[in-house]
């Protein structure tokens, strides 16, 4: 009998717990079970006149139902804390697809960005880069490099004097004398940076552009060691699947002189507008550096040999990111230079 | 350099294969053929055609409704799309039927309710060009209406361009290029039969004063020559090879120069004064009016040919106009010489002519064909102009013989050089093909004889090239060497940090020319005396180096201000130049690596959830600062309030480093900004970024190695001041800083100026961290140091506690 009361009691409590949408109601449930005047305790008070059999086999349905009302409340109890958290989280809802507040950020010129991928490739072979002054004498940008004055070659260098001995080099080749000079072979080096030509300026054209000569020097250098590492350059460049083809070509400064095309990056070599349906873009100009270079540089050609090459920053750029406009790299036009 | 094919194979048979591999062949080669443009021709149906009237198509503004008389009487209706459709003018028409290169056949047709019965092509239609901006106006009369275009546009001929390097002079030529075609591809060159003539007699003087400068004067007098027009081929052929025709002597002399690569000049010998021909240095002022029109005064650099009196030519550049060819000449002289190219250039350069001729002459003619080529030109006047007698014989001075050229070729190079194993009889049988006979010198080694017309060829290396040519450069084996170094000193990646930082910090990277104005750079008030000019400028925007970057990086803001507005932040990393007005130092010109950058409008936009906030002098210190101790790790950064004429007064600073000066900083003086047409704030400073960098590097270990954290609580503390407006503040923060050792950070944390406080005094809040790496600190020891803090202030800077 005190067994259905019990129950009765139990299946109550835990259908009002079960209903209890506040933790005020909690509170008002758990103190008419266990307060004062609670459920509970009454019935604890009316076990005093119990056996001891009895006493003990109340106590013990008690005590379950003490347990089991006080598991359901504690269950409640973080139902409603939750719903209550969610209430606020609610409250605070706001629309995060509205515009973040982003940090400032710039940006690295694209030219620059070309210039370090370039770098990077050459120095990953063990080419030492190097920022060269853009005022150069006239020994260093054209007599050590073989081109004495009236040299012919001199008219595709249409170059910008300050006086008489110095000038604004006119592509970069310059330090190649200067840094053999400085140091003795083996040298791997490369030597970034500005350049200018009495150029008209136009889609084309810019009198100011920018040049990366790279240069090695070493004993039994040969011509397959200058395919190598230009054709490993191409692909890094361009992707493993560009192949290179070389053409004699005339520099004053090397010889065997030529230049290298890569097979087309837009078209992969089928022939399209960009490689105005060769199939192949030039590249890069470069040789076997000329015994000249290195008499002027005190080097003794029959025991050294290198091999040199330069190509221009821009004309990469303008291929591999279609920018159709040299002008555009000098404009800095902050929706170009942002594009990058 | 144009050369119609058809004048090629005049000397080398090339029917085996098609121009494009003759093409392909040569740009392999090293002489990269530009582009093949198709000339003349017929194609089946396309006849000359006359537009006689035009009117727009009514439904569409674009079409032409044209009538084109075909030369029957009977005019054709064709609707044409091209925008330079006009009355009278002479066009290719292709009539129904006929069948266009790219394929299409023209049928009669109806074009919105017009009807069309043909097509007024362009050059692209007819496989002219590949790609023409309009239909093709011929250049003819009524006379050949109705007959196919190759009465008009010649029979059918390709023109190669090609670009011939600087060295190869020898290709400068018809001859030369089928010379270098028959060494490539292994075949023999047809010879020309050349008539020589009886001469009638008669004489001129020919002294060459300056054998250097002209080693060989040949020359040839004909009488009784009839000038005139050219023949319709030869007209054509110059015009192929794009040169003008001027009447039949002048286009001769042209033709054997683009044929044998000779340069030819005329004379008309009864101009001519005393009948005498001098090769000598012109005379400091006099002066020659060349036959391009222009009055050249010469110098004594320059050499001339010169008659009895005055000077006649200017050697190997460009005759005189006394002299020329006209259509009264009756007796010439054909002159065939060799100038030295260096002379040749000198006097180009200065008399400031370019010519076909000295082109040629610059580079390298050969000395040995001069009365080869005097002959071909004679054998081709007496033909065409079907007139003259041959007065002389050639008159031939050599000056200064020839010396042979011979190179030692050891051919253990095609080993070191390009790794390959060739015997010498291999590398004999390559010098064949080139007409370099060759004996054996001595073991491994041969003697080359190197034809006179070879400039390019005088040592070893130069004969290897030739063989690696021949070889293929792609047929050589591609190594990779293992690449060591003894020159390592490199800045380039640090260079590369900052650049990198500078993104971070929110500013685009600008690039710059190095060139710049003059007029501009005056204008806001840097100093002329330290201006390097250039000579020979592009042109008065860039006649000097900049002297900063400033200009370059206003032009910037300009540009963008118009075309973009609002804000932008930029920066470079570019050199600057000027003099240097240190008269002590050996270098004239001091050349430096300059971070610059510059900042306007808002830093912070405004957005739904941000209130906008323009940037101020604090924004460009803070980027200088960050850079300088963050990026860099400097601590001893220091702005040094000071005028400057770019900056508004009491907002340019110096910046320094350990007291020494590094840069400058500030906002923009509006005066200056209204040169640049901006009206707003504007930020900028320029730092010498090598001192920085020689700084950060110059560091002991001990300066960058770890210090002690602390694992003890800091204390937070407020101090409210009154100061005078006029103290420098960043002495008081140094001064608090460094007056305990418990003291890790000091910061201003308000500033008020106004009516609450006194007249030229200010309310200052300063917030003060405290912290002891060994204990943990008490109130005591906090207030202990901040009563000394108070006193050190007031004795020091007169600042007192608020009350």
């Amino acid at each position: 009998m005190f067994n259905a009361k019990i129950k009765e009691i139990s299946e109550k409590f835990v259908v009002d717990i079960g209903s209890a949408d506040t933790k005020e109601m909690l509170k008002e449930i758990h103190s008419s079970l266990l307060g004062k005047k609670g459920i509970i305790t009454d019935l604890l008070k009316e076990m005093a006149y119990l056996d001891v059999e009895a006493k003990k086999e109340h106590g013990k349905l008690i005590n379950i139902l003490k347990t089991t009302c006080e598991n359901a409340m504690g269950i409640r109890q973080k139902e409603i804390e939750e719903v209550l958290l969610l209430k606020e989280f609610e409250s605070g809802k706001v629309d995060i697809t509205l515009p973040s507040r982003m940090p400032l950020s710039g940006n690295i010129h694209i030219l620059t960005q070309v210039e370090e991928e370039i770098i990077s490739i050459f120095q990953n072979m063990g080419f030492i880069p190097v920022d060269g002054n853009e005022i150069e004498d006239d020994y260093h940008n054209f007599e050590a490099l073989n081109i004495p004055s009236y040299h012919p070659a001199r008219d595709s260098h249409d170059t910008l004097f300050i006086d008489d001995k110095y000038l604004l080099r006119t592509h970069t080749s310059g330090m190649q004398v200067r840094i053999m000079k400085e140091t003795s072979p083996p040298i791997a080096a490369l030597s970034p940076g500005k350049c200018v030509r009495h150029d008209a300026v136009d889609a084309k054209h810019s009198p100011v552009f920018h040049q990366i000569e790279g240069f090695l020097v070493d004993k039994h250098i040969t011509f397959g060691d200058l395919k190598g590492c230009l054709e490993h350059f191409c692909k890094k460049m361009f992707g493993e699947k560009t192949s290179i083809r070389l053409r004699p070509d005339y520099f004053p400064f090397v010889e065997p002189g030529a230049d290298i095309s890569a097979s087309c990056i837009i078209c992969n070599g089928e022939g399209c507008k960009t490689c105005g349906y060769e199939g192949w873009i030039e590249i890069l100009g470069c040789g076997m550096i000329h015994p000249k270079v290195f008499e002027h540089a005190g080097y003794d050609p029959y025991l050294y040999s290198g091999f040199a090459f330069g190509l221009g920053i821009e004309r990469v750029a303008m291929i591999k990111y279609g920018v159709p406009d040299i002008r555009m790299f000098y404009e800095n036009d902050i929706e170009f230079l942002s594009q990058f | 350099m144009k050369i119609p094919y058809s004048w090629l194979k005049e000397y080398i048979d090339l029917d085996d294969r098609s121009i494009e591999d003759v093409a392909k062949m040569l740009t392999l080669s090293g002489t990269e053929v530009v582009s093949i443009n198709k000339v003349g021709g017929d194609i089946p149906g396309v006849v000359v055609g006359k537009i006689i009237s035009n009117r727009k198509h009514p439904d569409a503004d674009k079409l032409s409704i044209c009538s084109i008389d075909i030369g029957d009487n009977s005019p054709i209706p064709i609707v044409c799309g091209a925008q330079n459709v006009s009355d009278n003018i002479f066009v290719p028409v292709a009539t129904v039927g006929s069948l266009l290169p790219n394929g299409s056949t023209i049928k009669k047709t109806s074009i919105r309710g017009f009807e069309s019965n043909g097509m007024i092509c362009s050059k692209e239609e007819l496989g002219y060009e590949d790609e023409s901006a309009g239909i093709w106006v011929l250049d003819c009369d009524d006379s050949v209406l109705g007959n196919s275009i190759s009465t008009v546009i010649g029979t059918t001929d390709y023109i190669l361009d090609l670009d011939v390097t600087t060295n190869r002079a020898d290709l400068l030529s018809v001859l030369g290029i089928a010379r270098e075609c028959a060494i490539l591809c292994e075949k023999r060159l047809t010879t020309l039969d050349i008539k020589d003539y009886d001469n009638v007699g008669g004489n001129i003087e020919i002294t060459v004063e300056e054998e250097e400068a002209c080693p060989r004067y040949s020359a040839r007098f004909i009488f009784d020559v009839e000038i005139g027009p050219s023949p319709d081929w030869l007209i054509r052929r110059l015009n192929n090879s794009g040169v003008r025709s001027v009447n039949n002597v002048v286009d001769i002399t042209n033709y054997v120069l683009l044929e044998y690569g000779q340069p030819l000049h005329a004379f008309d010998l009864d101009k001519v004064e005393d009948k005498k021909i001098i090769v000598r240095n012109a005379r400091d002022g006099e002066t020659l009016h060349a036959i391009n029109g222009s009055m050249i005064n010469l110098t004594n650099e320059m050499l001339v040919i010169a008659d009895g009196k005055h000077p006649i030519a200017i050697a190997g550049v460009m005759g005189g106009l006394d002299t020329e060819i006209s259509e009264t000449t009756k007796n010439i002289i054909i002159e065939s010489a060799y100038f030295e190219p260096i002379k040749v250039r000198k006097s180009s350069k200065l008399a400031g002519i370019k010519s076909d001729a000295s082109y040629r002459f610059e580079r390298g003619v050969d000395r040995a064909s001069t009365v080869l080529a005097l002959n071909r030109a004679v054998d081709l006047i007496l033909n065409i102009t079907k007139s003259g007698k041959i007065a002389s014989k050639v008159k031939d001075v050599i000056a200064k013989p020839p010396q042979k050229k011979i190179i030692i070729f050891n051919i253990s190079l095609t080993k070191k050089y390009l790794n390959l194993d060739l015997s010498i009889a291999e590398v004999s049988s390559i010098f064949k093909r080139f007409y370099f006979s060759t004996t054996q010198a001595g073991e491994g080694s041969l003697k080359v004889d190197i034809p006179s017309y070879r400039y390019d060829l005088s040592i070893d290396i130069d004969l290897l090239e030739e063989i690696a040519r021949i070889y293929g450069y792609n047929n050589i084996e591609t190594t990779r060497p293992s690449i060591k170094s003894n020159f390592i000193k490199t800045d380039y990646d640090m260079l590369s940090k900052i650049r990198h930082a500078f993104s971070g910090f929110g500013l685009f990277e600008t690039k710059h020319y190095s060139i710049g104005s003059s007029k501009i750079h005056k204008m806001v008030g840097f100093d002329e005396a330290l201006f390097i000019n250039v000579k020979e400028p592009i042109n008065v925007d860039y006649d000097i180096l900049r002297p900063s970057s400033f200009v370059s990086l206003m032009n910037t803001v300009s540009y963008n201000k118009k075309r973009r507005g609002l804000n932008a932040r930029f920066f470079e990393l570019g050199n600057v130049f000027y003099k240097n007005l240190n008269s002590n130092s050996e270098e004239l010109y001091i050349e430096k690596k300059m971070l610059s950058a510059v900042i306007y409008g808002n830093t912070i936009q405004k957005s739904w959830n941000e209130v906008a906030r323009k940037s101020d002098i604090f924004d460009i210190i803070g980027i200088a600062e960050a850079f300088i101790t963050k990026t860099m790790g400097i601590d001893s950064f220091k702005i040094i309030p000071k005028d400057n004429f770019l900056f508004i007064p009491f907002k340019g600073a110096d910046i320094n480093i350990a007291d020494e000066y590094i840069g400058r900083i500030g906002q923009v003086h509006p005066k200056i900004l209204n040169i640049f047409d901006i009206k707003d704030d504007v930020f900028f400073f320029e730092i010498d970024v090598r001192k920085v960098i020689d700084y950060s590097e110059s560091k002991n270990a001990s300066e960058y190695m770890y210090k002690d954290i602390g694992k003890y609580p800091s204390m937070y503390r407020d101090l409210a001041l009154i100061c005078s407006k006029d103290l420098i503040f960043d002495d008081v923060l140094r001064s608090i800083k460094t007056s305990s050792s418990i003291i890790k950070y000091v910061t201003v944390a308000d500033r008020y100026e106004g009516p609450q406080v006194e007249e030229g005094k200010i309310s200052i809040a300063i917030s003060i961290v405290y912290n002891d790496n060994t204990r943990t600190l008490l109130e005591e020891d906090v207030n202990k140091c901040e009563s000394s803090i108070l006193e050190m202030l007031k004795n020091k800077f007169d600042i007192v506690l608020r009350s």
